[in-house]
């Protein structure tokens, strides 16, 4: 449509509607896979460091999904501002008794997404003395490689669900059209895709440092394994935020 | 979408700033006749047609005016347009320098 000023409502609608089902989708991954991750955490490792441990993970998980939804909630925001600008613009010049150059007002009708709890509630809250007579520590010697694996496919999926979200955001630019806006929008909307892919990143660099904490810990007496574990998870307080 | 072809409507606008002039030429053919015959009609033979050759011209006028009215319109809607796409791009802009 060259030479065309204006936008599409639809589009925007579709835009809202798509980043806020991705964001929903990314939580259920988040939290549909994490019992499978606990319950592998809880049957390869006892003990109340591991307690700690898992905690910790969960507290990250939350920080990084309520991030994400900054990202998200921003984006969409300033879409529908947009939107709600041009029609603004329009219903102001609005032709008297002119015809065909009344301003409809079209339905925006996207809600922006709500903070969700991230339901990873289930770490068993176990007292230390709930594990007498029992071995503490790894279980057996395919312990490490089956939480490791664990937490990879974890992350994988949920990495995935990101990069599927900042791809469909730059598909987006398309809703407003004009020489000026639908560049700068275009702009715009790359930020947010890079913004989203840095939250990618923060889960990759949770991956790495957890999988390296946690190799280490395998390594040393269990006492030492929770210092070890938070010590990491404090140390990534500067990369992925901390709410 | 929602909006304007500003090539169409460019085009348009053109179109109606030609036939403007085509028609102010006949308009002003069309005034100095009946100007004529409204001088005419200082003759009392005639003065039955002052009132109606003076709405004539008044029409001319109208018509004229609207013509101008409808170019003008126009030529805001465009402006107004070009305004808000640039207007969009600097919020944009401002917002992406705040996220940096």
């Amino acid at each position: 449509m060259d030479g065309a000023i204006g936008y599409t409502p639809e589009r925007i609608n579709e835009f809202a509607k798509e980043i806020a089902d991705r964001y929903k989708k990314l939580g259920e991954v988040m939290a549909n896979d994490w019992p499978w991750v606990s319950s592998t955490l809880q049957e390869n490792w006892k003990g109340a460091d591991e307690q700690s441990y898992e905690d910790n993970l969960a507290a990250r998980m939350r920080t990084l999904y309520k991030n994400c939804r900054e990202v998200v909630t921003g984006l969409a925001t300033q879409i529908i501002n947009v939107g709600e600008s041009w029609q603004e613009m329009q219903n102001k010049n609005v032709i008297q008794n002119g015809e065909g150059t009344t301003a409809t007002k079209a339905n925006f009708d996207f809600q922006v997404p709500q903070v969700e709890e991230f339901p990873i509630d289930n770490t068993v809250k176990l007292a230390e003395n709930a594990f007498t007579g029992q071995a503490l520590g790894l279980q057996g010697p395919g312990s490490e490689s089956a939480i490791t694996s664990r937490l990879d496919n974890y992350f994988d999926n949920i990495k995935t669900e990101i990069q599927t979200m900042m791809d469909q955001v730059s598909q987006f630019q398309d809703a407003f059209i004009g020489q000026a806006q639908s560049q700068a929008i275009s702009d715009y909307l790359k930020q947010g895709g890079q913004l989203i892919a840095s939250v990618a990143t923060d889960a990759d660099d949770l991956r790495q440092a957890l999988a390296s904490v946690t190799t280490k810990a395998y390594e040393s007496q269990e006492s030492t394994v929770a210092t070890g574990m938070n010590q990491a998870a404090s140390g990534m307080q500067g990369t992925t935020g901390s709410n | 979408m929602k909006g304007i072809k500003l090539g169409e409507l460019e085009q348009f606008i053109q179109k109606l700033k030609e036939q403007q002039s085509e028609m102010s030429e006949v308009m002003e053919s069309m005034r100095q006749h009946l100007f004529g015959m409204k001088d005419a009609c200082n003759n009392d033979c005639f003065d039955f047609l002052t009132e109606p050759l003076s709405t004539q011209l008044n029409c001319f006028g109208t018509i004229e005016s609207n013509f101008a009215n409808e170019v003008m319109t126009l030529e805001q809607v465009k402006e107004s347009y070009l305004a808000q796409d640039r207007k969009i791009a600097s919020d944009i802009n401002v917002s992406l320098e705040n996220n940096k």
